[in-house]
C-alpha cells in the first residue's frame, strides 16, 4: 500500500481507502479497481494522490507476517525479488507469480 | 572451448535415437490405413509401456468417470494422435532412466517437465487453443536440450550456471556464452535426431522466443509461460536460478488473464501428483 501521485496511477490499481471530494462526498470507495473514469474523476477534482496497492493480486506482506515468522517472510520476499529480477516489476504477472513463489517458499511445500 | 549441438548429441549415442516402438507407432498413426488393431498390437509389444499408457489415461489428467481397461478402448476415447503423444512422452522419460545429471536430479527434472506439460495443456485449454492436447508433450519436452547438455557436458553447464549467478543473467544467456548455443537450440537438434514431428519440436524449441516459431507462436508462448509458472510454484527443477520473464502483452494477446493463471495453478496442484505417478 502506498500514496501514489495522480500521474503515476494506472488502470487496475486497487484503492486501499476511500477518496473524498472537498465536500466530504465519496468519489471512489476503498477496494475499487481503478478505471480510466476514476482517473478522469480525480483529475476533475484536482486530487493529487491517493492510497492504492498495485493490483488485487498484490502480496500483502504485512498480512503474511501474522501467519508466518516475519524473518521468514522477509527472506522469502528477498529471494523472490532476486529470482524474478528479469521480470518487469510493474507487470501483473510478475506480482502474481512472485506471490506464488513466496507462499510456496513459506509453506515449504514438498512436491 | 568450441562445441556444437551435433557434437554434443554424438557424445551420447545411446540417447540420440528413440526406441523403434515409437517410430513404428508414429508411422502407423500417420498412415491412411491405420486401424485400432494395428496400434494396439504395436503398443502391446511393450507391456510396461501399455501399463503406463493405461495408468495415464485413467489419471486425473483426463478425469474420465469410468476405468479404461485396454488400449483399444483408450484409442476410442482419447484418439490415435493423443495416444501417440503419450507414448512419445513415456518413451523419452524411459530413455533417460538411471542417468544422473549434476545440476539437478533426474527426479526433479521430470517433476518440472511433467508439471510444465500439464500447465501447458491447461493454459491451452483455458485460452481455447486448438492444439491444447499437443501442448502437453510440447511442454514436457521443452527442456530436454538442457538435460542433454547436463549429461554430455556437466562441467560446462555448471560453468554456465555459475556465470548466470555471478553476472545475474538468465541461464539460457549464460549457456550461449559458454556453449555457443542454449537449451532452446539444443532442443531443436535433439528433436531432429529423434525425428519428433515438427509440430511438437516447433513448440518445444521456441519457448524463450515464441516469435521465432514458424507455425506455433501461441503454443510456444504458452510453454514459455508454463516454464515460469512451474518455477514460481517451485515444482521440480530445470537448472534455472533466475525465472524466465514473461512479456506482459504476449500472454494477454493469446487470451490469458491473471484469472487463467490462478485457475491453472489450482488445476496443476490438483492433477500433478497423479500424472507424475502415471509417467515416472
Amino acid at each position: 500500500m502506498a500514496k501514489v501521485a495522480l500521474n503515476n496511477l494506472k488502470i487496475g490499481m486497487v484503492t486501499t481507502s476511500e477518496t473524498l471530494d472537498q465536500n466530504g462526498h465519496t468519489l471512489i470507495r476503498a477496494k475499487e479497481e481503478l478505471t480510466d473514469k476514476h482517473i478522469t474523476l480525480l483529475k476533475m477534482w484536482g486530487i493529487s494522490e491517493i492510497d492504492v496497492k498495485y493490483s488485487k493480486d498484490e502480496i500483502d506482506i504485512e498480512l503474511l507476517k501474522t501467519e508466518f515468522s516475519p524473518i521468514d517472510v522477509n527472506n522469502a520476499t528477498l529471494e523472490a525479488d532476486t529470482r524474478f529480477k528479469h521480470f518487469d516489476n510493474e507487470s501483473k504477472i510478475s506480482f502474481l507469480l512472485k506471490k506464488y513463489y513466496i507462499l510456496d517458499k513459506l509453506k515449504g511445500a514438498e512436491k | 572451448m568450441s562445441i556444437n549441438p551435433h557434437q554434443l548429441i554424438a557424445e551420447c549415442p545411446e540417447l540420440c535415437t528413440l526406441p523403434q516402438i515409437y517410430h513404428k507407432l508414429n508411422e502407423a498413426v500417420n498412415s491412411p490405413n491405420c486401424t485400432t488393431g494395428i496400434i494396439s498390437r504395436i503398443i502391446s509389444q511393450d507391456p510396461i509401456l501399455t501399463m503406463k499408457v493405461l495408468r495415464m489415461v485413467n489419471s486425473a489428467f483426463y478425469g474420465f468417470p469410468q476405468e479404461i481397461e485396454d488400449i483399444p478402448q483408450a484409442i476410442l476415447i482419447i484418439g490415435q494422435q493423443q495416444l501417440n503423444d503419450l507414448v512419445l512422452a513415456n518413451t523419452v522419460i524411459t530413455l533417460f532412466d538411471g542417468l544422473k545429471p549434476e545440476l539437478f536430479t533426474m527426479e526433479d527434472f521430470w517433476k518440472f517437465s511433467i508439471a510444465s506439460g500439464l500447465s501447458a495443456r491447461i493454459l491451452g485449454d483455458l485460452s481455447n487453443n486448438k492444439f491444447s492436447e499437443r501442448l502437453f508433450v510440447g511442454g514436457l519436452l521443452h527442456c530436454v536440450g538442457r538435460l542433454m547438455m547436463a549429461l554430455s557436458q556437466p562441467k560446462l553447464l555448471l560453468e554456465a550456471y555459475d556465470l548466470s549467478i555471478s553476472k545475474e543473467i538468465l541461464l539460457s544467456d549464460a549457456e550461449k556464452i559458454v556453449f555457443g548455443f542454449n537449451n532452446e537450440e539444443m532442443n531443436s537438434h535433439i528433436m531432429e535426431a529423434w525425428s519428433i514431428p515438427s509440430s511438437i519440436s516447433d513448440i518445444s524449441s521456441h519457448y524463450l522466443c515464441p516469435e521465432n516459431s514458424e507455425n506455433n507462436k501461441n503454443e510456444a508462448t504458452i510453454v514459455g509461460i508454463s516454464n515460469s509458472l512451474i518455477q514460481s510454484l517451485r515444482i521440480g527443477a530445470n537448472g534455472d536460478y533466475y525465472i524466465n520473464p514473461i512479456n506482459e502483452n504476449k500472454w494477454q494477446d493469446i487470451g490469458l488473464s491473471t484469472n487463467s493463471i490462478v485457475e491453472a495453478s489450482t488445476r496443476i496442484n490438483e492433477q500433478f501428483k497423479d500424472v507424475l505417478k502415471s509417467l515416472v
